[in-house]
């Protein structure tokens, strides 16, 4: 695993989106995963993040800045599905979503039935990633 | 809109509006090789059509000023792509995801020898022919006009030079790009490479273009 | 086939996730979902030889399962000897034929189910090495809310309901439940447990219970002449603070009032961490002299071989009007997500360590 700095970080964000609006709106999100007790965030919602940026910057900045931070480039972000289900939330593992992508059916795991149509009720949510657990 | 959480649906729908974020839930969680190289792939057709909406902003630039272009894009898409200028100077694009590797080479159009050069460099990359290399790409920046006709010479060039096993097929999603696969000498294993023009011809048909032609000319 | 009768009683009764870990735990396979899972048992239980050891294992984790998996639990106390005299009685004591007996341990089936009555009736007495138990199976009416796809409707139906954003239908149908009381050999007390699976409203579930203590009390005095042996069931509401304030397993919900006027309900989301230790719930904690619980979930992770673990989890479901009354009393908890007896054996430990 190659050992990167948080000023590396930094710099590689200014680096890939120069003067745009996501290059403080992933520096923003940095700060608070960093600043936070972070071993115990398991939970970001897009919501929690929109609180983290304030409202100066539009969904669209945010949700391409989201995006950017879940992949490989700058990984500050694990991105993870949840069923979401009369308010009772259930992890889904990422090998059981490509299963229900191919097949298109989602196996709930509690009810052990297998759902169609569920891409309305599977949602994203993200908790740090291994880079940034390991820098503080 | 108020975005407390976002299902899959929603972003798909979002689509439209912010190219790319519909295929984020799949480019994330993908955990084989050939569906990496198909959201890639969707992935590089969208930059592609932007960049060829704006030709006229494109006509001086340098093989690696387009190079860099397309990296920077897939950067923000949040792929680990680098521009690696250690092999003879020239433009190429490594995209890479844990073991996942794809290699795209770059050459701006002037003939099907320079092409074929591009294209050699291209499968001297791949020696050790590995399970997840399987995959490359040549970007095909073309300033002339009629691309079809260009492509079909190229693709005519390929095949009489004789490659083992060589075989091409059509994309499905864009007609112009087209896949071409052979027996790569060194590993033996079959190599598959994505042949993908784009499109910078620029010739303004109103009377300002035609005044700035004239005086290029 | 019988894992197919196995697997579908299941089904009923238990959530997928438990399920996984039962047959692993057997050493059987997985698919995705019931429906696939008892499709690929059913063609195994056809075609291999060396499977029935294990799908007796399974049949053996169902006859368990019947025991323990969900219930809601009172103990009541009684003198060593009155309990030895209603085991010896309980022994010898047959269980007189019922409608239930027609697919018992299996619950009947639907439309048997409804020429049944309402009536709970002993079905079996179960002799083992740390109790004697009291089987009794009853239909209750249960009431399903699930949300309609309307993708599943037709055209015209579909287009009257294009204005509503959800649709919920509700199912009113016959579940058969299995009430245990269980006479331990080895401690001085009596276990009521009723079937709480499917989430059993809170009148049906105290239905269960007077149903249950009268039954047993009434079976006591004439078998056993043990009269009514069911009277006061212990009081579990110490176990909230001690359990708190302990280090055991992970506490998953609290409810809660502070001396400001504040009630307080938090839950864990699963995966996360505990909340004793959550930044938000321990800073307030912090913050004032002390807070007054209600209302605690706790949940264990037992690893029980490499790679298959089951996470049972003891409720305590109190109601914040306790906490005015002059003694805080609560006589039940529930015990849920056990995937075998050992794992409610484990739970009921930690109740009596924590109650001293």
């Amino acid at each position: 695993m190659i050992v990167i700095s948080k000023q590396q970080i930094v710099e590689q964000i200014h680096q890939d989106w120069l003067q745009q609006p996501q290059s403080q709106i992933c520096i923003a999100i940095f700060d608070y995963l960093i600043c936070s007790n972070f071993q115990n965030l398991s939970h970001i919602t897009y919501g929690s993040l929109r609180k983290v940026v304030g409202k100066s910057y539009d969904n669209r900045d945010l949700l391409t800045a989201v995006q950017y931070l879940c992949g490989d480039r700058t990984h500050l972000l694990e991105a993870k599905f949840e069923l979401i289900d009369n308010d009772n939330y259930f992890e889904i593992s990422d090998d059981e979503m490509t299963e229900a992508r191919e097949t298109g059916q989602l196996l709930h795991p509690e009810t052990g039935k297998l759902i169609r149509n569920f891409e309305d009720k599977v949602f994203i949510y993200f908790q740090p990633s291994s880079v940034v657990k390991n820098l503080a | 809109m108020d975005i407390e959480n976002l299902s899959l649906r929603e972003l798909q729908n979002l689509e439209q509006y912010i190219p790319g974020l519909g295929r984020f839930p799949s480019r994330f969680a993908v955990t084989n090789y050939n569906k990496f190289i198909e959201i890639l792939y969707d992935d590089i057709d969208d930059i592609i059509y932007q960049i060829q909406e704006n030709p006229e902003l494109r006509q001086n630039d340098s093989e690696d000023r387009l190079t860099i272009d397309i990296r920077d894009q897939l950067r923000r898409l949040g792929y680990d792509a680098s521009h690696d200028t250690k092999f003879g100077g020239h433009a190429d694009l490594l995209v890479k995801k844990g073991n996942f590797t794809w290699i795209g080479e770059a050459k701006i159009h002037s003939s099907y020898s320079y092409l074929w050069e591009g294209f050699l460099q291209l499968t001297t990359r791949y020696s050790t022919g590995d399970f997840n290399q399987r995959d490359g790409g040549i970007f095909i920046y073309i300033r002339q006009k009629n691309v079809s006709a260009i492509i079909e010479k190229w693709k005519n060039h390929l095949l009489s030079k004789e490659l083992s096993d060589f075989n091409s097929e059509a994309c499905e999603n864009r007609e112009l790009s087209f896949f071409s696969t052979h027996k790569h000498e060194a590993s033996g294993q079959d190599f598959r490479i994505k042949h993908i023009p784009v499109i910078l011809y620029f010739q303004p048909q109103d009377k300002s273009g035609r005044g700035k032609s004239n005086k290029k000319a | 086939m019988l894992t197919a009768q196995i697997l579908e009683a299941f089904s009923q009764r238990i959530s997928w996730s438990t399920m996984r870990v039962i047959l692993k735990i057997c050493d059987l396979p997985v698919r995705r979902g019931w429906e696939q899972t008892i499709q690929k048992l059913t063609d195994e239980e056809s075609v291999r030889d060396d499977i029935s050891d294990k799908i007796e294992q399974l049949k053996k984790c169902y006859d368990n399962h019947l025991l323990v998996n969900d219930k809601a639990l009172k103990i009541y106390q009684l003198e060593r000897k009155n309990i030895d005299k209603l085991i010896a009685a309980f022994k010898k004591y047959k269980p007189e034929n019922t409608a239930f007996h027609q697919t018992y341990p299996f619950p009947l089936s639907d439309d048997n189910l409804k020429e049944v009555d309402f009536s709970q009736k002993l079905v079996e007495i179960r002799d083992t090495k740390d109790s004697l138990v009291a089987i009794f199976c009853t239909k209750r009416l249960f009431i399903e809310r699930s949300q309609i796809d309307t993708e599943e409707l037709n055209e015209d139906t579909r287009k009257d309901l294009a204005g509503y954003d959800k649709i919920i239908g509700v199912k009113e149908h016959y579940r058969q439940f299995f009430d245990v009381v269980v006479l331990s050999k080895q401690r001085n007390n009596i276990e009521v447990r009723v079937d709480i699976t499917g989430s059993l409203s809170s009148e049906d579930k105290s239905k269960a219970f007077f149903q249950t203590i009268q039954q047993f009390n009434n079976l006591s005095e004439n078998i056993a002449i043990v009269k009514t042996p069911l009277q006061e069931s212990i009081n579990f509401f110490p176990l909230i603070d001690n359990l708190y304030e302990s280090d055991e397993g992970k506490v998953v919900e609290l409810a809660f009032i502070t001396d400001e006027g504040s009630t307080k309900s938090e839950k864990m989301r699963k995966g996360s961490v505990d909340l004793r230790t959550e930044t938000y719930h321990y800073a307030g904690k912090q913050a004032v002299e002390h807070i007054t619980s209600y209302r605690l979930a706790i949940s264990w992770n037992i690893k029980i071989c490499q790679r298959i673990n089951s996470q049972p989890e003891l409720l305590l479901p109190g109601r914040a009007q306790i906490l005015s009354n002059q003694t805080q009393y609560l006589d039940e908890v529930y015990i849920l997500n056990c995937s075998s007896l050992d794992d409610y054996e484990f739970v009921v430990e930690k109740i009596f360590d924590y109650l001293e």
